[in-house]
Formats: C-alpha cells, sequence, structure tokens
C-alpha cells in the first residue's frame, strides 16, 4: 500500500492573515460571482485584467498555497492565457477586425492588431473567471462545501452525506481500477502496442470498474440502512461550519470591490 | 426525501464518482485543445454528457442524472482547476439528460428521449459558448464546424452511456435501485 496525499482531508486550521480558508464555503462562493457572470459580458481588455490582479491579490494575501497551487497560479494559467490569445488572434476573422495596425506578415496572411486585441481579451476574460473561481476552490475542501450546503442551504442531509460518501470512493475506486488492470494482464486481454491498443484496453476497464463501484456503493447503503441511516427528518454534526460576521464581511466588501472596478474600467 | 432509498443515492454517487476521474482527464485535454484548436475541442463535449446518461439509463428514476452529476462536480473540484465551476458545468450537463424526462413528467423511459436532450446541447451550447469565447470573430466555416461538432460529440456520448449503462444492465447490477417495471396482473 503506497501512501498518497488525500486531496479530501480536513484542512490544518489557519493562522494570522491567512483568511480565506477560515472562511465559509458559499462565502467564497457568493463573493464572485457577480462578477464572474458579468465578465461574460465585458469586451475590453482593462476590466478582465483588474479582476485577475483582484482574485491574485486576495489569493496570494488570504491563502495557504501549496507548490501545486503556486505553480497553478504562477504557471499555468498565465501560460494559457498567452496561449488562448495568441490562438485565438490567429483563428480571428481578419475581414471583421480594426486593420489598422499590422503586427506580423506571413506571406498573404497578415496577424493585425484588433486581431490580438480580440484574441487576448477573449484570453483574459477566461483566465479572470477561472482565477476568482480559484478563490474558493483553492481554499475549501469538498467536504467542508457539502457541510455547509447542508448547514446553510438546508440541502437534505441524506444527499449531503451521499456526497461525503462520494469522497470517499474516489480512493477506493482507484485501487479498484489497479486490480482489474492486474487481472486483465494476467489474461493477456487487449495486449498490444500503439494508440488504439491502449483505447481498447481502456474501454474493456469501464464496465467491470462501474460494477465493482455499484456493488461496493449497495453494500455501504446497505450498513447505513442498518445504521438506521435517515431515520429521522433532521440530524446533528459532528463538524460544524458556521456563517459568521466575517463572511458578511468578505462577501460584502468583494462585491463593493467588484462595482467599483466596473465603474473605474467603465470610466476611463 | 425519505422515499429514496439509500442504495439509489450512493448508486449515484458511485457512478458520479467513476464519471468524475473520467471527466477529469477529459477536462484538461478539452483546456489545452481549446487553447490552441478553439472549434475541435468541442469533440469532447458528449464525455461531460455521458456519467448523467449512464446513471439516468440504469437506474431509471427521477433526478439521477443531476445527482450523478452534482456528485461528479464535487469530486473532481480539487483536481480540476477550475474551482467550483466545474460543479456548474457538470449540474449544467447533466440538466440536458434530466429535462426530456422531467417533462414528461418521467412517465416513460425511452430511447429517444437521451437523444432529444443531446440534440438540445447540440443546439443551445454553440449559441452560449458563442457569447463567452466571442465565437462571432471566427471564419464562417469554424462556427459551422463548432456547430457540427458539438452535435456529433453530444449524439456520441449518449449512445455510448446507453451502451454502456445496457452492458451493466447485463451484469446484473443495480438491482436495489433500479426502477421496477409496473407488474402486469
Amino acid at each position: 500500500m503506497t501512501v498518497a496525499i488525500d486531496p479530501y482531508a480536513e484542512a490544518a486550521p489557519s493562522r494570522g492573515l491567512r483568511f480565506l480558508p477560515a472562511l465559509n464555503p458559499l462565502a467564497k462562493i457568493a463573493a464572485p460571482l457577480p462578477a464572474m457572470i458579468a465578465l461574460v459580458f465585458a469586451r475590453d481588455l482593462v476590466t478582465p485584467l483588474a479582476f485577475l490582479v483582484l482574485a491574485y491579490a486576495v489569493l496570494l494575501v488570504g491563502a495557504r498555497l501549496s507548490g501545486r497551487m503556486l505553480g497553478l497560479l504562477a504557471l499555468a494559467i498565465p501560460a494559457s492565457v498567452l496561449v488562448i490569445g495568441l490562438g485565438f488572434s490567429v483563428w480571428a476573422d481578419a475581414a471583421r477586425v480594426d486593420q489598422s495596425v499590422a503586427v506580423l506578415q506571413l506571406g498573404g496572411w497578415t496577424l493585425y492588431g484588433g486581431a490580438l486585441a480580440t484574441g487576448f481579451s477573449t484570453a483574459l476574460r477566461l483566465g479572470a473567471i477561472v482565477s476568482l473561481a480559484l478563490v474558493g476552490g483553492l481554499t475549501t475542501t469538498g467536504p467542508d462545501l457539502v457541510r455547509s450546503l447542508v448547514q446553510q442551504l438546508r440541502v437534505p442531509y441524506r444527499i449531503g452525506y451521499t456526497a461525503l460518501a462520494a469522497f470517499r470512493f474516489v480512493p477506493r475506486f482507484g485501487h479498484e481500477l489497479e486490480i482489474i488492470r492486474q487481472a486483465h494482464r494476467v489474461r493477456g486481454a487487449h495486449g498490444g502496442r500503439g494508440p488504439l491498443a491502449a483505447a481498447a484496453r481502456w474501454g474493456g476497464y469501464v464496465v467491470p470498474l462501474l460494477a465493482g463501484a455499484i456493488r461496493h456503493a449497495e453494500r455501504v447503503a446497505l450498513a447505513m440502512d442498518a445504521r438506521a441511516f435517515g431515520a429521522h427528518p433532521t440530524r446533528t454534526e459532528r463538524h460544524l461550519v458556521p456563517f459568521r460576521a466575517r463572511d458578511v464581511v468578505f462577501v460584502v466588501a468583494f462585491w463593493a470591490a467588484s462595482v467599483a472596478l466596473f465603474l473605474l474600467a467603465a470610466s476611463r | 426525501m425519505s422515499r429514496v432509498s439509500t442504495a439509489y443515492l450512493l448508486t449515484c454517487a458511485a457512478i458520479g464518482v467513476a464519471g468524475g476521474i473520467l471527466l477529469l482527464g477529459a477536462n484538461w485535454v478539452s483546456t489545452a485543445l481549446f487553447a490552441t484548436v478553439p472549434f475541435i475541442s468541442v469533440v469532447l463535449i458528449g464525455l461531460w454528457l455521458l456519467p448523467a446518461v449512464v446513471g439516468m439509463r440504469l437506474l431509471e428514476r427521477p433526478l439521477a442524472a443531476l445527482l450523478v452529476g452534482l456528485i461528479s462536480g464535487l469530486v473532481i473540484v480539487p483536481f480540476s482547476g477550475y474551482g467550483f465551476g466545474s460543479v456548474a458545468t457538470n449540474l449544467w450537463y447533466a440538466a440536458f439528460v434530466e429535462l426530456p424526462f422531467l417533462l414528461v413528467l418521467y412517465r416513460f423511459w425511452s430511447r429517444w428521449q437521451y437523444f432529444a436532450g443531446a440534440v438540445v446541447v447540440g443546439a443551445v451550447y454553440p449559441v452560449l459558448a458563442a457569447a463567452t469565447f466571442d465565437l462571432f470573430s471566427f471564419p464562417w466555416w469554424g462556427q459551422a464546424l463548432f456547430f457540427v461538432l458539438t452535435l456529433v460529440s453530444s449524439i456520441g456520448g449518449v449512445a455510448l452511456g446507453i451502451a454502456i449503462a445496457d452492458a451493466l444492465r447485463r451484469t446484473g447490477v443495480a438491482r436495489i435501485a433500479r426502477r421496477r417495471p409496473p407488474v402486469r396482473a
């Protein structure tokens, strides 16, 4: 058995300025949501850039970032904005953009400044929306989100606990997949090299994996029923995820900042 | 809520988790494709319909598709790089599988309803994507390709999902949670 990092593990308590992990998950979804929706309709370069900076500032100050998260923020997002921006500029229909500035000429094909502006406004918009989603996404564990859905939004707790059980299924199914692969290899099923053989091999795992998963789920369900799960309309919680004054402050402050940024960008 | 069995809930969870693992790979491939050849990236869109179709076809119970979509979204939140956006995305596609059955108040469960949902995805998604991705800046053949690929991919995803669900049915799993056909007297 190898010990893997559990992405659904309980988060350690935060200290000092790192305020994001201690906030309610719902607050971290509600705060950036209006800005994310409004950004879909933005067509300039400045507005998405401003929100990209805002999201990065909130994350860098408020979140305790692991190496993987830092890699995502420092490399993956800037690189994808760059690639999407260039890609969309190349694909943009040259007849419909501002042709006053020619940036690059290759034979009969010209990359106009207008195409670059169109491409990068799309790329920055997507980058801004994704980084706003990461404010909550990088600082919340799945179980905490589920708990706050049950405790604040009154999602039926049987559905909430189904989701909590689902998080525990993930490592279990990984183990099961390994066993199925070994069994197939022992029997020499779907041997061979190359992408087609690999696709056939993976196709052969789907039904046994799902069948095993469903059988496991049925056993867990019987075990839960035997312990009278769902016998009462409400239940007590071991882990409380409260919605406190600081959550309200965070949401209101973020909304105010969003409005201010939109007004500033529009007044330019 | 007390009417649905725990076995139904957890079977949906199992299908959702398996679907989430599948979507994790698809998620990164489609992001990479999107960055380089934007209108080709929709060939993978059918995969987002797949878990919901498997759950719905196997169980034939109300709300199975949405529950599978919710779980598959929640499971990939730590890995997808989109944060909670993944939950919204997966619920959104699952809704198109749920809708054709909700509209007939879950009275019948035929094969064409899944394909009807796929056709609606093929019509609705490109229009919405046009607003988000500024599709109108593409040449006309790019836009047409985008439409056709979305439709072909979602129909393919539904067909694959039905095939997987029928294969699972032949293995005999999910007997507890499945809809029982009414007994004829």
